[in-house]
């Protein structure tokens, strides 16, 4: 068993080597010099070798050795070097990219505690109304399947303190997400236990952002007393801050809801996440969970599903999955193509270095001497494609990570410095630059190499006739890269297909400026609802006259699908028609640029006391009253609660408006719009304003507006319209992203075809220059070469649609108006890759044609 | 294992261990002790010292130092250590088992 000694001296050899080295031969030259017969020595130089072997440090001789050399071999060829390395930098930087994000958002868990066990809980599916008294259920009675229940209930409050008033987040939560999130303060203590008792001191855990923003992170904070209004109304409270939450915590959808002051939770809310015990199976923790519901809860209807339990992690990340698996694809797309086009380049040297290795062969050299010259470039090339690479790939992610994280919708669940190299990128893109180095340079062994050597080393000049399965190889390897191309270049045309024609289609409105933002009123200082309604009047009013644009306001914002109700006609009530219903602000038509085909839109005189009136779209009238006109008709709308339903007041139609539809795959634009009333607002209020002014300027306007009604009022920052329609932008990303991996991949592809092309040609130089001098015409050399080439890239084209025939039922989703198989692209996109292909062989192969066949004999 | 005209592998190092016993020698001293305790029956390669005073080297039973002789050359003497008092001992013993075997199997009748 080699012990620590050794292995250190081992070691003290390896770093001592040369004197050592030397030393040992003078030794033995004394030796020898002391002998009667020095031939008894021995061969010294074999016996210095073995001296050496002995220590153990052989093969690093070797490996170095081989490295050397193919170092020295690829900087002989620097064309093929650089393009071999930039081009697998350039694969490499992609898929480092890509592991990257799949990384942030995938593979690592939320950034708490055994964050794998965090489940959230469902009392009903989407859609239909959850059971009542669900905030009874008996947490203790399942407390062995149930580790911890995540309680939480979001509260906003105004903190005035010291001179201006800010809102803030607080959250109230019950004992179990201190523990069940694992979150530890930063100064002070956690809440215990005792501060759940209603009788204790009111106390409170304040965020990171709030002590760092408000009181400059002091260390103080900590037994200071804090005041705060609830938002909704209701007595200031008191809390004593005993701890800082660290940094980085939030809880929430998104990473971006941090939380301003953590609570205890006094009463009994639902709960909508815990954490499972270990071992503990999702379905059997979702039938106990649902036996305990069972006992308590009210209203149950008989196609109850029962609870069921949603991995937080998937719940954040799952609607993401089908444009993470995409951009996977492609990314590996293109790092296939990417090493075929080496492999292909390697194949080509190799034939190039045919006498070379003929002579190695000769010395002794067997195919495994071969394959570990080939793999020491390869090695070589991959490593400096690897460092550059992943250098790239910072680069790329230190600019992209944010217009990452808003293409995809959601921020990475630890913020997006999350999406940068870390130790499992680089374990995952290393393992594949060391399978690619190992791999590849394999290829060009697949030919035979048991050759004649005397053949070999007659030959003059480079001229030579490859063996059959050499050309299939690469062949073969030609049409993987043009079938790769080829898919991605179809997934880009499906995809700029559907963003242009979501561009064409009509919405219905103009998006264009039109800016949005939210107004948020304090309820104690309005006694009624009619308060709210005067506020919002007076507030479209000031601010129209102060951007000079008209401010219309409504309660449901456009790119969301409207709440469904039921619309009944003329009295016929129980037979209503399914349609979307949403309310509205005089001069909403105009503002939004919807056309009105009869009649007029609202006004002011509407709101108040009026008779109750309506405007329906264009589809709602044929669908109510078809063929007949519908003005002056009775409609009204049925709200379902759980309750039951409730229909509104009979409205008088007064307007017929366009159709709008809310996404670009709307199937009902049936719509009837109602004004706002002094009876139907709340305190939230969203207004729209068409506007060039930036945002920051409006948002001013806004501001100023509203302090000059209400000191309390709060505006939101506003945002663009246009921003918020997610489809369209997503396409768009992915059409860009997309473009850019077949950009590459084509590119490479051409210069692959290209390179074989021009090495074909090369090679059969004299073939050419007798065919010509016997009198063929340049054309026909051509198209010698055209027709070789074109079954190539039949072979790739036919491969590369059955492979689309897989691939694009990953895009299938993100696709408007254009099917998966849309023959025109399919067409259009593989007659690309022929014309391309064909320049590519058509280039060097004319090349040839007009070289002087007399000069090409004689030089043979 | 350094080629040993004739000697069984792995007895090379059990001599140069066995004539190191007596005190620090340096290379060509070595081979000339074990001629002359072999009575020049044992005629080794005497290059392949030097791979076997590596091994022992590496494995620490001996250890190397340089002096300078009376003429003024540097020369490198090899002395036992205990490791390799104790490894002697155990060679010893083992080769004393093999041949003891040996002997048996080939001198049974």
């Amino acid at each position: 068993m080699p012990n620590i000694g050794e292995w250190s001296r081992r070691v003290w050899y390896l770093l001592n080597r040369s004197r050592i080295d030397a030393a040992l031969g003078r030794e033995m030259e004394d030796h020898r010099a002391l002998m009667a017969d020095p031939a008894r020595f021995g061969n010294a130089r074999r016996l210095r070798e073995q001296s050496h072997d002995v220590w153990g440090w052989g093969w690093l001789d070797h490996l170095m050795r081989d490295l050397r050399l193919a170092a020295r071999m690829l900087r002989r060829t620097p064309g093929f070097t650089a393009i071999s390395v930039i081009s697998l930098a350039v694969g490499f930087a992609l898929t480092a990219s890509t592991v990257a994000v799949l990384n942030a958002y995938v593979l690592r868990s939320l950034p708490y505690d055994h964050a794998d066990r965090l489940y959230h809980v469902m009392y009903a599916p989407p859609g239909p109304w959850e059971p009542g008294s669900m905030e009874a259920l008996d947490w203790g009675a399942v407390s062995d399947v149930v580790e911890f229940p995540i309680t939480a209930s979001g509260v906003t409050f105004y903190l005035s303190e010291g001179g201006y008033t800010q809102t803030i987040r607080g959250l109230r939560t019950g004992p179990g997400l201190i523990q069940g999130l694992g979150v530890r303060t930063v100064a002070g203590r956690t809440l215990e236990s005792s501060d759940f008792t209603a009788a204790s001191e009111p106390v409170a855990l304040i965020g990171d952002g709030l002590w760092r923003d408000r009181y400059g992170s002091d260390p103080s904070i900590v037994g200071r007393q804090i005041r705060v209004e609830p938002e909704g109304g209701g007595r200031a409270e008191s809390f004593q801050i005993v701890g800082v939450l660290p940094p980085a915590f939030y809880f929430g959808r998104d990473s971006q809801a941090r939380v301003d002051l953590l609570l205890p939770l006094l009463s009994a809310r639902r709960t909508y996440m815990v954490r499972l015990r270990d071992g503990v199976p999702r379905e059997y923790a979702e039938q106990r969970i649902t036996q305990a519901a069972r006992t308590v809860a009210t209203g149950l209807t008989p196609e109850w599903s029962g609870v069921r339990l949603e991995s937080a992690h998937w719940r954040y990340v799952g609607q993401l999955q089908p444009i993470l698996v995409g951009v996977t694809v492609a990314a590996s797309l293109v790092l296939v193509v990417v090493c075929a086009n080496l492999a292909v380049l390697m194949v080509l040297r190799a034939m190039r270095r045919q006498k070379e290795i003929a002579v190695r062969t000769a010395l002794g050299a067997e195919r495994r001497h071969l394959a570990r010259m080939l793999v020491a470039e390869g090695v070589l090339l991959c490593s400096a494609a690897l460092t550059i690479g992943l250098m790239l790939t910072r680069w790329l992610l230190g600019a992209l990570a944010p217009v990452i994280e808003t293409e995809l919708g959601r921020s990475a669940p630890r913020g997006t410095d999350a999406i940068a190299v870390d130790g499992t990128v680089l374990l995952i893109v290393g393992a594949l630059g060391v399978l690619i180095a190992l791999a590849v340079p394999f290829l060009p062994l697949l030919a035979p190499w048991q050759r004649r050597l005397a053949d070999d080393l007659r030959r003059t000049g480079n001229a030579s006739t490859d063996g059959r399965s050499v050309r299939h190889l690469r062949s073969g390897l030609i049409a993987f890269e043009v079938a790769g191309t080829l898919i991605l270049f179809i997934g880009c045309g499906l995809l700029l297909r559907s963003a242009a024609a979501m561009l064409r289609t009509d919405l219905g409105f103009d998006a264009d400026r039109l800016v949005r933002a939210r107004l948020v009123l304090r309820a104690a200082d309005y006694p009624d609802s009619s308060g709210f309604f005067r506020f919002f009047e007076q507030f479209s009013e000031r601010l129209a006259a102060v951007t000079d644009a008209p401010v219309v306001f409504s309660n449901w914002p456009p790119f969301f699908d409207l709440p469904t109700q039921s619309i009944e006609a003329d009295g016929r009530a129980g037979q209503g028609v399914k349609g979307g219903a949403i309310q509205i602000g005089p001069g909403y038509f105009s503002a939004f640029g919807i056309p009105l085909r009869a009649g007029r839109e609202f006004s002011r005189i509407d709101g108040a006391d009026a008779l109750p009136v309506a405007v329906v779209s264009e589809t709602l009238a044929r669908r109510l009253w078809p063929g007949e006109p519908a003005l002056g008709r009775q409609v009204r709308s049925v709200v379902q609660t759980q309750g039951g339903s409730t229909p509104g007041p009979w409205r008088t139609v007064v307007g017929i408006a366009a159709d709008v539809r809310q996404e670009y795959a709307d199937p009902n634009v049936a719509d009837v719009y109602a004004p706002l009333t002094p009876g139907s607002v709340g305190r939230f209020g969203s207004f729209y304003v068409r506007s060039d002014r930036p945002l920051a300027s409006i948002y001013g306007d806004a501001r100023a507006v509203a302090a000059g009604l209400d000191p309390h009022a709060v505006v939101d920052l506003p945002r663009t319209v246009v921003s918020e329609n997610r489809q369209l932008a997503g396409t768009t990303f992915l059409t860009t992203l997309l473009t850019g991996f077949a950009g590459i991949a084509g590119f490479l592809a051409v210069l692959g075809i290209y390179g074989v092309t021009a090495y074909g040609v090369q090679q059969r130089q004299r073939e050419i220059a007798i065919r010509m001098a016997l009198g063929a015409p340049a054309r026909q050399v051509v198209r010698l070469f055209l027709k070789e080439g074109a079954v190539v890239l039949g072979a790739g084209l036919a491969a590369g649609l059955a492979g689309a025939a897989a691939a694009v039922r990953i895009l299938e989703h993100q696709l408007f108006a254009v099917e998966p198989f849309d023959p025109a692209t399919l067409a259009s996109t593989s007659a690309l890759m022929i014309a391309a292909g064909v320049s590519a062989i058509w280039w060097p192969a004319r090349r040839a044609s007009r070289a002087n066949p007399v000069l090409s004999l004689k030089e043979g | 294992m350094p080629r040993t005209d004739g000697l069984p592998p792995g007895t090379l190092i059990m001599l140069i261990l066995r004539v190191l016993a007596t005190g620090p020698l340096h290379g060509y001293a070595i081979a000339q002790r074990i001629a002359l305790l072999s009575n020049d029956e044992l005629s080794v390669e005497e290059g392949s010292l030097y791979p076997a005073l590596q091994k022992l080297l590496l494995k620490g039973w001996v250890k190397a130092a340089s002096a300078v002789s009376d003429t003024g050359r540097t020369v490198r003497t090899y002395r036992l250590t205990p490791a390799g008092r104790k490894q002697l001992e155990i060679e010893r013993a083992e080769y004393r088992r093999v041949s003891a075997a040996i002997s048996a199997v080939l001198d049974t009748p």
